[in-house]
C-alpha cells in the first residue's frame, strides 16, 4: 500500500550501527585523502570564496532539477557545477569542508533527520576529497587551459561516481532497495546529470575569467530548468496520485459483502492520502448509515456516533484537508486521532431509514500541509468509485439474501411434501391392513373381530379424507385463493352452533358467554366458524375434564375478541410458536393420539390472516391454554375476490 | 414358538398385525412406546422385532442403533416399518441396521414373509 516496510525496533537499531560504521569508514577515508593532498595544497582559500562556495553548495542541494524528455525524467542537482567552481577556487581542504557544510545544511534545511544528514555529509566530503585529489594529482595547481579543464571533468566524474555509489550503498543498508538495483537503475540518468552539471560549471568558470558579472549570462538557463523542475513535479505527482487510484478502483472490483466494501474503501482511501486513519460510510440495506474503520493495525465497524461526525464533515467540509482543532468539540471526540483530515462525498439524504450517499474521511498525523489540495482531488475522485462498490456489494448481498430465501423456500417445500407424505401414509396402512386382513382371516374371525377390523378402515379412510380436505384448503388459504366473501353475522349464533355441534363429543363442558355489545360484525362466517370448530375440539381433545370456555367480547379499537379456554394439561411456553406450524406433534409420535390431522391449528392461523385478524395462544390462570382470536369489528373488503376465479378449493361434500 | 415383538404406537396398526401373526401360530407381545420396547427387550428379547420409526419417548431408529451397539442383542433380527418412505429416509434404516425396511402401507403377505425369512421354525 506505498508505506515503508515495517520495522522493528531491533532492526531499526542494525541499520543504525552499520550506517554510524558506513559513516566512520567515509570520514576516515575522507581524513586520509586530505592528508595526502595536503602536502600540495597550502592553500585553504581566502574567506569569502570558502563562504561563497560554502553557500552554494547548500542552494544547488535545495534545488534539484528534473527535466522531462520524452516519457524519461532526468533528475539532477547542480553539484557538479559547483565543484568544477571550487576545484578552480579552492585548495583540497576547503572543496571538502565546503562540499560538507553545504549538503549538512541543505539536509537540515529539507528536514532529512540526523542520520541521513550525517550520511549525506560524510558521502559527500568523501567525494569531495576524491575529486580534489584527483583534480591535483591529474592537472596539478599549476595546470592551465586544456589540460586543467580535462582535469575537472574527470574529477566531477570521480565526484559523481563516488556519490552514487555511497547513495546505492545506503539505500542498500536501510533496506530502501537493493544495491545493484539502485546502482544499475540510476547510473544513467546520474551520468547524464554530471556531465549537464560539470559542463554548466565549466562554463562558469570560464565566464568567471572575464568578470563576475558574465556567470550571471547562466541565470536565465537555470530559471527556465528550475520552472520546468517544478512543472516536472507536480506533473509527476498527479500521475503518481492517478496511478494509485487507478490501481486501488482495480483491486476493489470484486463481490463482496457491504461490510467489506467499507473497509476496502477505507483501506484504500487511507493509502490514496498516506492517513492513518480511515473512516467509510454509506447506507446499508434499510438505509441506516454504517462505517468502517482502518488503522495501522486493524479494521472495525465504526460506533454511530463516529458515522455521525463523518458524515456531518462530507456535509460541511468535503473536499478539503482540515485542522482537527478546527472541528467542534463533539466531532473532534467522535472522530479517530489525528492532526487533519481530509474528507470527501455526498449525502443526498441523511435522514434515518432513506439515506443515500456516500462518505469518507481520512485522518492524519503528519504536520505538513504540503498536497492538501492534491489530496483532497484524489480523494474527491476515489469517493465515486467507494460508492459503486459499495453500492455492488449492496446488490451482492440483496442477491445473496434472495438466494438463501430461495433455498430455504424449497427446503421447506421438501420437508412439507416429505411431511405429507408419512401423514397420508399412516392412515392408509391402518385401513388397507384393515381391509387385507378381514380377506386373508375371511372364516377364521368371529363377528367382534370382524366389526373392530371395519371399524378400523372407516375411521381412518375418515380421517384420510379430512386430511385430505384440510391440505387441499391449506394450499388455497397460503396461496390466497380461497375467496372470503363477508356478511353481517351475529356472533353469538355462531359460538352457540359450535358448541351445540360439539355438546355431545365434550360431555357438556362447553360454556359459552358473549355480552350484548359483542353480537355483530361483518365477517366470513364460515372461516369464523371453521376457527372456532377447530379451537374447541382441540380444547376438547387435549383438556378432558374440566370447563370449555368460549367468550365473545369487545376489545380495544373496535376489534372483538373470542377465546377458547381450557383446563387441561396447557402448552410449554417454548413451544407455543410451534403448535401453529404444520405437522408438529409435540411428544415426537408420529401417530396423532388424539386423530387430529396436524394442521388444524396452522389452518387456524391461516383462516385468521384471511379474517384480518390475530390468533395467539396464551396460558390459562390457574393452568391449561387459552386462544385468542382478535376480530375486526368489520372485514376491509366485502368481497375478496380470489386470484383465481372459480377455484375454490373447500369441502364439497 | 416364535416369539414376535411389535412396537408400534398406532393401535390400529397393532392390531392389524397381532391379528395376523397370532393367526400364523406367532407369540405376539406389543409396545407403544421405546421405552417399553426397550424394556422387554433387555428383560426377555423376542425372536424378532418389528419396529415402528417415530415412536414417543426414544425412536425406533434410536432404538435399533442401541440393540445394534449392545452384543447382547447385537444379532437380533428387526424388521423396519415406517411411514418415512424418502429414498434417504430407506437408506438411514438400512445404515441403523434393520435386516429388512417396510414402508406403510405395506402388504402383509410381505411382512409375512419377511418374518418367516428372519425367524425359520
Amino acid at each position: 500500500m506505498g508505506l515503508t516496510p515495517e520495522t522493528s525496533p531491533g532492526q531499526r537499531l542494525g541499520v543504525r550501527v552499520r550506517v554510524g560504521a558506513l559513516l566512520a569508514l567515509h570520514a576516515g577515508v575522507t581524513a586520509g585523502l586530505v592528508v595526502l593532498s595536503a602536502a600540495n595544497a597550502g592553500r585553504l582559500g581566502s574567506v569569502d570564496h570558502l563562504l561563497g562556495v560554502a553557500a552554494a553548495f547548500a542552494l544547488v542541494g535545495l534545488l534539484p532539477m528534473e527535466v522531462e524528455l520524452g516519457r524519461t525524467t532526468f533528475s539532477f542537482t547542480l553539484v557538479e557545477g559547483v565543484l568544477v567552481v571550487a576545484l578552480f577556487t579552492l585548495g583540497p581542504l576547503g572543496i571538502v569542508l565546503t562540499a560538507a557544510l553545504g549538503e549538512a545544511l541543505a539536509g537540515l534545511t529539507q528536514r532529512r533527520g540526523p542520520m541521513r544528514t550525517a550520511y549525506h555529509g560524510a558521502a559527500t566530503a568523501m567525494a569531495a576529497a576524491v575529486a580534489a585529489g584527483m583534480f591535483s594529482v591529474v592537472g596539478g595547481p599549476a595546470a592551465h587551459g586544456a589540460p586543467a579543464w580535462a582535469a575537472a571533468l574527470l574529477a566531477t566524474a570521480a565526484f559523481a561516481v563516488c556519490t552514487h555509489v555511497s547513495t546505492s550503498v545506503f539505500l542498500a543498508t536501510t533496506g530502501e532497495g537493493a544495491f545493484e538495483d539502485v546502482l544499475l537503475v540510476s547510473a544513467s540518468v546520474g551520468a547524464l546529470g554530471a556531465a549537464v552539471s560539470g559542463s554548466a560549471g565549466l562554463a562558469v568558470t570560464a565566464l568567471a575569467g572575464r568578470g563576475w558579472v558574465a556567470p550571471l549570462l547562466l541565470a536565465p538557463l537555470v530559471g527556465v530548468v528550475l520552472l520546468e523542475t517544478r512543472r516536472a513535479a507536480s506533473h509527476r505527482a498527479e500521475r503518481l496520485r492517478f496511478e494509485r487510484l487507478y490501481t486501488a478502483s482495480a483491486r476493489t472490483t470484486g463481490l463482496q459483502g457491504f461490510a467489506a466494501a467499507l473497509a476496502q474503501a477505507a483501506g484504500e482511501a487511507r493509502a490514496l492520502v498516506t492517513g492513518d486513519v480511515a473512516v467509510c460510510c454509506a447506507p446499508d440495506m434499510d438505509g441506516v448509515w454504517r462505517g468502517m474503520v482502518v488503522d495501522d493495525t486493524s479494521t472495525h465497524a465504526a460506533p454511530p456516533e463516529m458515522v455521525q461526525a463523518v458524515v456531518d464533515l462530507v456535509e460541511g467540509a468535503a473536499g478539503r484537508e482540515v485542522p482537527v482543532a478546527d472541528l467542534p468539540p463533539e466531532a473532534r471526540t467522535a472522530l479517530p486521532p489525528g492532526r487533519t483530515v481530509v474528507a470527501a462525498g455526498t449525502t443526498i439524504s441523511s435522514s434515518p431509514g432513506q439515506a443515500t450517499g456516500i462518505a469518507l474521511a481520512v485522518l492524519r498525523s503528519q504536520p505538513t500541509e504540503d498536497g492538501a489540495a492534491g489530496r483532497a482531488k484524489v480523494l474527491w475522485a476515489f469517493v465515486f468509485h467507494a460508492a459503486l462498490i459499495t453500492t455492488n456489494a449492496l446488490l451482492f448481498e440483496r442477491v445473496e439474501d434472495a438466494l438463501r430465501h430461495q433455498v430455504d423456500l424449497n427446503r421447506q417445500k421438501d420437508e412439507f411434501l416429505a411431511a405429507v407424505s408419512h401423514e397420508l401414509r399412516t392412515p392408509l396402512a391402518s385401513m388397507l391392513g384393515s381391509v387385507e386382513t378381514l380377506k386373508r382371516l375371511e372364516g377364521r374371525m368371529d363377528a367382534d373381530a370382524r366389526g373392530r377390523f371395519f371399524g378400523i378402515a372407516l375411521r381412518q379412510g375418515k380421517r384420510l379424507q379430512r386430511l385430505i380436505e384440510e391440505l387441499l384448503l391449506t394450499a388455497a388459504v397460503e396461496h390466497r385463493q380461497e375467496a372470503v366473501v363477508v356478511e353481517q353475522v351475529d356472533v353469538a349464533v355462531i359460538l352457540d352452533e359450535v358448541a351445540e355441534d360439539l355438546g355431545a363429543a365434550a360431555d357438556g363442558r362447553i360454556v359459552v358467554a358473549h355480552d350484548a355489545a359483542s353480537a355483530v360484525l361483518t365477517t366470513d362466517p364460515s372461516k369464523l366458524r371453521q376457527v372456532v370448530t377447530n379451537l374447541v375440539e382441540n380444547a376438547v381433545k387435549y383438556a378432558p375434564t374440566g370447563e370449555i370456555e368460549v367468550a365473545g367480547r369487545s376489545g380495544p379499537g373496535g376489534t372483538l375478541i373470542l377465546s377458547v379456554t381450557d383446563h387441561g394439561p396447557g402448552i410449554a411456553p417454548e413451544d407455543r410458536d410451534r403448535v401453529f406450524e404444520r405437522f408438529v406433534q409435540l411428544d415426537g409420535s408420529s401417530t396423532r393420539t388424539q386423530g387430529g390431522t396436524g394442521l388444524g391449528l396452522y389452518l387456524c392461523r391461516g383462516l385468521a390472516d384471511l379474517l384480518e385478524a390475530e390468533l395467539v395462544l396464551a396460558e390459562t390462570p390457574g393452568g391449561g391454554a387459552t386462544f385468542t382470536l382478535t376480530l375486526p369489528r368489520s372485514h376491509s373488503s366485502s368481497f375478496a375476490s380470489p386470484r383465481r376465479p372459480g377455484a375454490f378449493v373447500g369441502s364439497q361434500r | 414358538m416364535t416369539r414376535v415383538l411389535v412396537v408400534d404406537d398406532d393401535p390400529n396398526v397393532v392390531e392389524v398385525i397381532a391379528a395376523n401373526l397370532e393367526a400364523e401360530g406367532y407369540t405376539v407381545e406389543t409396545a407403544a412406546d421405546g421405552n417399553q420396547a426397550w424394556k422387554l427387550l433387555t428383560t426377555s428379547p423376542p425372536d424378532v422385532v418389528l419396529l415402528d420409526w417415530m415412536l414417543p419417548g426414544r425412536s425406533g431408529i434410536d432404538l435399533l442403533a442401541e440393540l445394534r451397539a449392545d452384543p447382547q442383542t447385537h444379532e437380533l433380527p428387526v424388521v423396519l416399518l415406517s411411514a418415512k418412505a424418502r429414498d434417504e429416509e430407506i437408506w438411514a434404516g438400512w445404515q441403523a441396521g434393520a435386516n429388512y425396511y417396510l414402508t406403510k402401507p405395506f402388504r402383509l403377505e410381505q411382512l409375512l414373509y419377511y418374518l418367516k425369512e428372519l425367524a425359520p421354525g
